[in-house]
């Protein structure tokens, strides 16, 4: 397994995670951390991250599945690795602080979640078939 | 080898710090042997300011919330030693080196820094109760001195109202309790409004005693509200440990002796060889006392005993408090909003004591959660990060996390003993079991249910149990307990270990039951209390 990196893969991940971009100081974190962290991926691992990272419906998808049945995936931890780097910078402090609940973020929360979670749950059937051959997702 | 010294303590922390203070205040020459790791990169790295400001503005803030190695990303299951922050870190650093432990049921969290786990204390400070004492082997009015002593040395602020009893006793001089956020103030409101349902039913709530300051005490400034307890001591308004061997520091009469870890001690007609091995290049080295006091912590100070005593393999018995966290939603709560400042440390702490015999309760510690990084709690919610993060920072103003501590007895399976191992420094490693009964299991579930029934009528949902494994207490005590008759490896009550003359043990190894209150002033007291026998016994 390597600590391979997509193209440009802080940057893709940071859009699909929180629509930002991020700049130098945030891409050598997120560098840093994975290999901290040792965060390698499988051959398998690396399509797949490959193609989240492509496309945002497909992001969402698979990460759904993930985050339901694979919260141990070293994907999964990538992902929240960059959300520790984002989280800990100035320019992003907003997105991660509130004062106040609201009902109302609630309620169309739960809608997205009707969306999110069997799209999850579809996803998680191919990753199945896709990693059928026993290697971890 | 160095000599010459009336007292050898070993240790910095909260035991061997108050028991150093008591004889250096006698004027006897005391050493205090220590390993005393420091942090010599994040203590006080952070600026003197609020969580939410550095947030908002400090461009060098992953140093101290991320970690200079990422420290603060761990996926492990939950555990306690993964949730110390990267300042706190060095509480824990090369433990496995010096102090290996192995065992699939116990995961404790021991230290070798200077001021041992007090660096990451969260301040709770109760007294035991004239049962719990009784229970425990200790001589109540002793205690109840002891306590006044150690409340004027640290300052205590808190702890009054209905959990007096429960809290801090007879405690005279209390400081006022901290400022609460107005979701605790309105927590606070709904029991006072049902004050009669929960207290029939065995639940007591108040705000609690802690060693934090409200009002300047010598040195050391009020409670700012920063919320970053977690990450420096700026304002020392947490009482630590290292604050009092910083002070006996300057005494002529003490002296810190670090880098040396203590593996055994070898009793003599005019007193005692304690050896260790220097923790810098290896070396042996010899000290000797005219008398010994264990204070390193209860698994540690078992090892030495066991070693000192040849007693490989010869099974111990431990108590450790189960603990289990429960987030919770304060949902009948949502039009509070969160301030910019508030503390990070426990804001309201809850009893249940059925037989309201106050002799074993079980306490629910309530905290806001913020000053952590968000990653810890989006790994544990199965949901796509960035969903998560969005829906988690909605209910993230009502988010209260309620750590349950139960008391704990002995049993068959809570159990300690030394190994034979050539590939450790000190030539052995500790294993361990601890295993509750079912019925002990039982009895913790039930009042768990009790607890999160008493939560719920104060307007929070509960969300899940968390149950972080048995050692994630932080409190351990009972591994050489305290008996009337002589019987080896059990102490006497006034803490010297039978069948010496010269050797005390003034951490809580001789506790022979372990209340769910927090244990640390507790053993302080006993700590202060022991090192006054000592001076007394025998010899000097």
């Amino acid at each position: 397994m390597s600590l391979e990196v997509v193209p440009d893969e802080a940057e893709k991940l940071a859009r699909q995670i929180l629509r930002c971009s991020i700049g130098e100081k945030e891409k050598e974190l997120y560098h840093f951390s994975l290999g901290k962290k040792n965060l390698s991926l499988s051959k398998k691992e690396m399509e797949i991250w490959s193609l989240m990272l492509r496309n945002h419906l497909v992001f969402t998808m698979i990460e759904s599945s993930i985050a339901l049945y694979y919260q141990r995936s070293p994907i999964r931890h990538r992902i929240l690795c960059m959300l520790a780097v984002l989280e800990t910078q100035p320019s992003h402090a907003n997105k991660f602080i509130n004062k106040r609940f609201s009902f109302t973020r609630f309620f169309f929360h739960g809608l997205k979640a009707a969306f999110i979670l069997p799209a999850g749950i579809i996803a998680g059937m191919f990753l199945k078939i896709y990693s059928a051959d026993g290697r971890r997702v | 080898m160095e000599d010459g010294f009336d007292f050898i303590v070993i240790g910095s922390g909260i035991a061997g710090a108050h028991a150093a203070q008591t004889l250096a205040e006698q004027g006897v020459q005391v050493a205090m042997l220590d390993v005393g790791k420091t942090d010599t990169h994040y203590r006080n790295i952070s600026p003197r300011n609020d969580f939410v400001s550095l947030r908002r503005n400090d461009e060098e803030q992953h140093h101290y919330l991320l970690g200079e190695d990422a420290e603060s990303l761990s996926w492990g299951p939950t555990a306690t030693g993964p949730q110390l922050t990267p300042a706190r870190k060095f509480s824990i650093a090369d433990v496995q080196k010096w102090m290996p432990l192995e065992s699939d049921s116990f995961a404790p969290l021991e230290s070798l820094a200077y001021g041992g786990l007090g660096n990451a204390w969260g301040a709770g400070s109760y007294v035991y109760s004239r049962n719990e004492l009784q229970q425990i082997g200790l001589n109540v009015s002793e205690m109840e001195t002891a306590y006044q002593i150690i409340a004027d040395r640290i300052g205590i602020s808190g702890g009054e109202g209905d959990i007096r009893s429960y809290a801090t006793g007879n405690i005279r001089g209390l400081q006022p309790a901290i400022k609460v956020e107005p979701l605790i103030e309105a927590i606070e409101k709904r029991y006072e409004n049902q004050k009669k349902y929960f207290n029939d039913h065995g639940f007591f709530i108040g705000r609690p005693p802690l060693a934090a300051l409200t009002s300047p005490k010598e040195d050391r400034e009020p409670l700012e509200y920063r919320e970053m307890e977690f990450y420096d001591d700026h304002e020392k308004a947490v009482y630590r440990p290292w604050i009092t061997v910083d002070k006996l520091k300057k005494l002529s009469n003490f002296i810190y002796k670090a880098n040396f870890f203590v593996t055994r001690f070898e009793e003599q007609n005019e007193g005692v060889m304690v050896f260790g091995i220097n923790t810098k290049d290896g070396t042996p080295g010899v000290f000797k006392a005219k008398k010994l006091l264990l204070a390193g912590g209860v698994l540690s100070t078992a090892r030495i005993v066991l070693r000192s005593f040849n007693k490989l393999n010869h099974q111990l018995p431990l108590l450790c408090n189960a603990y289990t966290y429960i987030p919770s939603l304060a949902v009948r709560h949502w039009k509070t909003a969160v301030p910019e400042r508030r503390t990070a440390l426990t804001q309201m702490v809850l009893f249940y004591d059925p037989d309201k015999t106050n002799s074993n309760a079980s306490l629910a510690a309530m905290y806001t959660y913020r000053s952590l990084l968000f990653i810890r709690l989006l790994k544990e919610v199965p949901l796509p990060v960035g969903f998560a993060l969005s829906f988690m920072k909605n209910l993230q103003p009502l988010i209260i996390l309620s750590g349950i501590h139960h008391p704990e007895q002995y049993g068959p399976d809570k159990k300690i003993w030394l190994k034979p191992d050539a590939s450790q420094p000190t030539g052995d490693k500790l294993h361990a079991v601890y295993k509750l009964s079912d019925n002990e299991k039982i009895k913790n579930q039930d009042r768990e249910k009790q607890i999160m029934k008493a939560v719920r009528k104060l307007g929070c949902m509960p969300l899940k149990k968390v149950d972080p494994g048995m050692g994630s207490s932080l409190h351990y005590a009972g591994t050489l307990p305290f008996s009337e008759d002589p019987k080896p490896l059990h102490l006497r009550q006034d803490g010297l270990l039978h069948f010496t003359k010269r050797i005390f043990v003034a951490d809580g190894s001789g506790f022979r039951y372990l209340p769910a209150k927090g244990i640390s002033l507790s053993l302080m007291a006993n700590a202060h209390r022991v090192a006054l026998h000592s001076l007394k016994s025998g010899n000097n």
